[in-house]
């Protein structure tokens, strides 16, 4: 998230004449590009996704500069869903508020558990055809 | 003067941004203690009627707006915005603020692919820029209730007293004039 927030300041900062270059670099179509040099930001929402399992991980996300977070399995997976979906949506409107994210993340049931690449049995490539 | 902009969910960022050309101060409501600070103006955004409704509530931020809604703070609300200050939603049983006399059906022009960008007249002013994204369709107006825009023979922008609904999004074309009306006009 940093890292795209970086990029989306740095092509803001661009003078005029440097955003067809960059756009060539970037091979992406120059009115998007002139878009978020106008605007400091994409057109579209910026979410963040993947390995949000805590009202705190989706906090986070939103603290460093998302628009939006994205969660699946870190809600399905989890010990009871409604309350932790419900705990993350809170989570992500009021991420500047440490008590209120502290109680949120309290009495939640388990967590997803992260799977660490050497567990992983089913290789994504091998199931291609 | 400040205006408040509920920021639950949708496209406030947005309207802060007109405010912010008309050099008008906002704050962000994100929870019931943001609404013990003094406010001139509500703005109710885009975004997802039920899900900010359902935050509204689970925040304890639906009967301190409501009441203040109903004592005559003025309040401009778009597209989502109007679903919320409608007394009836003609497909669906919820009501929310409920203290427009209008009749709004949700999601009336069909799916994403049928959301267009149009001009249209509003309250006088010429070529306005109008984007209706899934847009709600104001289909009945108590009497009391003004028409301020029309497109296509449907209803898109109206007012009653110091509340202020319109269908589409003024806010993402970068014309500051609605807001300016919304100031001049209402508060």
């Amino acid at each position: 998230m940093r890292k795209m927030n970086q990029e989306i300041r740095r092509v803001a900062n661009m003078a005029a004449d440097e955003l067809y270059e960059a756009a060539k670099q970037l091979q992406v179509p120059f009115d998007l590009l002139l878009y978020v040099h106008r605007n400091g930001k994409l057109p579209v929402v910026n979410f963040a996704a993947g390995g949000v399992a805590t009202p705190a991980d989706a906090a986070l996300m939103m603290m460093l500069g998302a628009e939006g977070v994205f969660v699946g399995s870190g809600i399905f997976k989890s010990g009871d869903p409604a309350k932790r979906a419900a705990a993350i949506v809170k989570a992500v409107t009021n991420y500047q508020d440490s008590r209120m994210l502290a109680e949120l993340s309290s009495g939640l049931g388990e967590a997803m558990v992260g799977i660490n690449p050497d567990e992983i049995r089913l290789i994504m490539e091998e199931r291609a055809i | 003067m400040l205006v408040a902009v509920l920021a639950l969910q949708g496209d406030f960022a947005e309207h802060e941004a007109v405010f912010k050309r008309l050099d008008v101060p906002t704050c962000q409501l994100r929870q019931k203690r943001d609404l013990e600070q003094h406010f001139d103006a509500l703005i109710l955004p885009g975004g997802e009627s039920t899900v900010q409704g359902k935050l509204l509530r689970d925040l304890d931020m639906f009967e301190p707006l409501r009441n203040r809604i109903r004592d005559g703070l003025p309040v401009m609300a778009t597209c989502a915005g109007s679903i919320l200050l409608a007394r009836q939603l003609l497909d669906d049983p919820a009501v929310h603020f409920g203290t427009m006399g209008i009749s709004v059906r949700r999601n009336a022009y069909g799916r994403q692919l049928s959301s267009f960008h149009t001009t249209g007249t509003f309250a006088g002013l010429k070529d306005v820029p109008m984007s209706f994204i899934r847009a709600p369709q104001i289909e009945f107006c108590l009497p009391g209730v003004e028409v301020l825009a029309e497109h296509d023979g449907r209803i898109t922008a109206v007012r009653q007293g110091k509340q202020l609904a319109m269908t589409f999004h003024p806010e993402l074309s970068g014309d500051t004039r609605i807001a300016a009306y919304f100031l001049s006009e209402m508060l």
